[in-house]
């Protein structure tokens, strides 16, 4: 039987996410400020952009 | 060289806050990446997992298994008769054949720093969102935050 979430094409890990963000959505406002710290929020994520693949690529190569 | 656009980390051992039961007839083994883990080494005498296979009591001597999580409550009985409830939103628990546990939460609150009003709020909110899911996955993750904001509801109201 596969659960109807990953029938819709999320995986746990994005299930997992959800279910934190709605722990730490309801806590208490005294939790909320250590909670946001662990919410991943405040994690940047960077696109590499494809001409410094092609660079680094070049580099190796050589 | 490809990077992915997108970190999908298995964050789950990161981010985890970890009860470790183990069995009281071996030494007690346990991995806790979080150092605020409020039962480190500890011997358990049961705890209650729910998984999204059903919810059952990990006993002393429990076959070795891998689960994943539900969100809901887990109850550790320690070996004194002390009883301490989690909520746990999520992640998983994995029974060793040395009878050491390890239960990885990526989110573990003790039942207090709930609140029941934000709780009924967020799931209204859920049910009215539902019925504007545009596709699959938007329907998915609203029916994901409905699951747990009524596990809270349920575990809150008891």
């Amino acid at each position: 039987m596969v659960a109807y979430w990953r029938q819709a094409g999320l995986s746990y890990i994005q299930y997992s996410q959800i279910c934190a963000n709605a722990v730490r959505d309801t806590l208490n406002t005294e939790f909320k400020a250590n909670a946001e710290k662990a919410s991943g929020s405040s994690v940047k994520i960077v696109k590499v952009k494809k001409e410094l693949c092609n660079l680094t690529n070049a580099t190796f190569s050589r | 060289m490809f990077l992915p656009s997108s970190l999908n980390l298995p964050h789950l051992l990161h981010q985890a806050q970890t009860p470790a039961p183990t069995a009281p007839t071996s030494p007690a083994l346990a991995r806790c990446p979080s150092p605020s883990s409020p039962f480190n080494k500890a011997n358990m005498k049961q705890v209650d997992v729910p998984t999204q296979s059903g919810a059952f009591g990990i006993l002393p001597a429990c076959i070795p298994t891998l689960q994943m999580l539900k969100p809901h409550v887990v109850t550790a009985h320690a070996e004194d008769g002390i009883t301490t409830k989690y909520f746990m939103s999520s992640g998983s628990v994995t029974m060793n054949a040395d009878f050491s546990a390890q239960l990885l939460a990526e989110e573990a609150k003790s039942l207090d720093m709930l609140d029941l009003v934000g709780v009924k709020s967020n799931l209204e909110k859920a049910h009215s969102e539902l019925s504007g899911a545009s596709d699959e996955a938007a329907q998915a993750r609203i029916q994901i935050q409905t699951e747990a904001n009524e596990a809270m509801v349920k575990v809150l109201k008891s």
